[in-house]
């Protein structure tokens, strides 16, 4: 299946991965580690998310937004 | 520790591997939920609420038609009738060539560079300047800010590391908009390549400055002063209502479909394609793949 094959060739993946390192002033194993380390969600941080589900309730009762995003 | 007193559902969920019986979608979104037919609560979606609405066809054509009438009328003494964000990639490119060639609208271009581009979408934009005869706008962000507010989300550990990019790509065209008198945006959004949105916690709003305020508190190391922000709220509401700007998504009123779109670029203006989603950008292909690695 297509997901499961890599999005690109592992040769420009390492390529594209070092030099986003570079541009932020990384090296290779220090953004490595950012990527190993502990995952983290949007709730970890503050958010807007009650207004905005607030006014996502309002925009759906108006009938103006159908989409469910959650 | 903060998951100690969560639902044993969670679990549950986690141990009774799932995947729906219409799409690929499956319980690594621990959140998904399936029906009787064994499709997940995105199907349903799709269905239910995205469907009815999407209109690639002669009732777009209808629907769409009177609203390009407007922006000509609207626009009339001015340079411009509408403003179109520009990333290089196929959906925004191909927008602009509707907008100039099959709606007949006069657009201005809008791009911001956030210091990713890659070379097909650089090249892209230049080829539809010339080959379209369009004016273009480019707004630089400055980079120390930009790398700073980069850093600070991946040091916070969240999986939306492209939210200062998604963020400044919006809030840079909705201020340019409002500060300019535009009443239309154009955008390259659509159905076809992006109807179903993944779950919040894989993806969060890129719109909520506050969430970006607080990640680069607590660990940017540089105020951030010419960084463009907008609120959700700000475009939503203020530049909606009161500024009056509104957001068009004209890919969703005629047909479209990607390779055939990209064959027609590359044939009418030597427009480059690009085989993966995100190409146009070296952060976001990146990202694109470790996503895949990871599901």
């Amino acid at each position: 299946m297509r997901i499961a094959q890599p999005a690109y060739d592992e040769k420009s993946i390492a390529q594209d991965f070092e030099y986003i390192a570079k541009k932020l002033d990384l090296t290779v194993s220090e953004l490595q580690e950012i990527m190993n380390g502990e995952n983290k969600t949007y709730r970890d941080y503050k958010n807007s998310m009650s207004l905005i589900n607030f006014g996502t309730n309002i925009l759906r009762i108006a009938g103006i937004q159908k989409v469910i995003i959650r | 520790m903060r998951n100690i007193n969560k639902p044993k559902v969670t679990i549950r969920c986690h141990a009774m591997y799932k995947v729906c019986s219409n799409c690929i979608m499956d319980t690594t979104d621990p959140n998904i939920t399936f029906d009787e037919r064994g499709w997940c609560d995105y199907c349903r979606n799709y269905y239910e609420n995205i469907l009815p609405d999407w209109h690639p066809n002669h009732k777009g054509e209808k629907i769409l038609a009177p609203l390009i009438d407007k922006i000509k009328k609207d626009g009339k003494g001015r340079d411009h009738d509408c403003l179109i964000g520009l990333s290089g990639g196929v959906d925004s490119s191909y927008v602009t060539y509707l907008a100039k060639e099959k709606f007949g609208l006069r657009p201005m271009l809008f791009h911001v560079d956030a210091g990713w581009n890659s070379q097909e979408a650089v090249h892209n934009i230049e080829k539809l300047v010339d080959g379209l005869g369009l004016d273009l706008y480019t707004e630089v962000i400055d980079w120390p800010e930009m790398k700073d507010l980069q850093l600070a989300f991946f040091k916070a550990q969240v999986p939306h590391i492209d939210t200062p990019q998604d963020h400044v790509f919006f809030a840079g065209l909705y201020n340019f908009a409002a500060k300019n008198g535009h009443k239309y945006i154009l955008t390259g959004a659509n159905y076809s390549t992006e109807c179903v949105r993944e779950p919040l916690e894989w993806h969060y709003h890129a719109s909520d400055l506050r969430q970006i305020k607080d990640i680069h508190h607590l660990f940017g190391t540089r105020p951030l002063k010419k960084f463009p922000t907008a609120d959700i709220f700000k475009y939503k509401i203020y530049y909606r209502f009161v500024k009056g700007v509104r957001v068009i998504k004209p890919l969703n009123y005629v047909p479209y479909i990607k390779e055939k779109a990209m064959q027609e670029l590359a044939e009418r203006f030597g427009w480059q394609t690009y085989p993966y989603k995100h190409y146009e950008s070296r952060f976001t292909r990146i990202l694109a793949s470790e996503e895949v690695r990871l599901r």
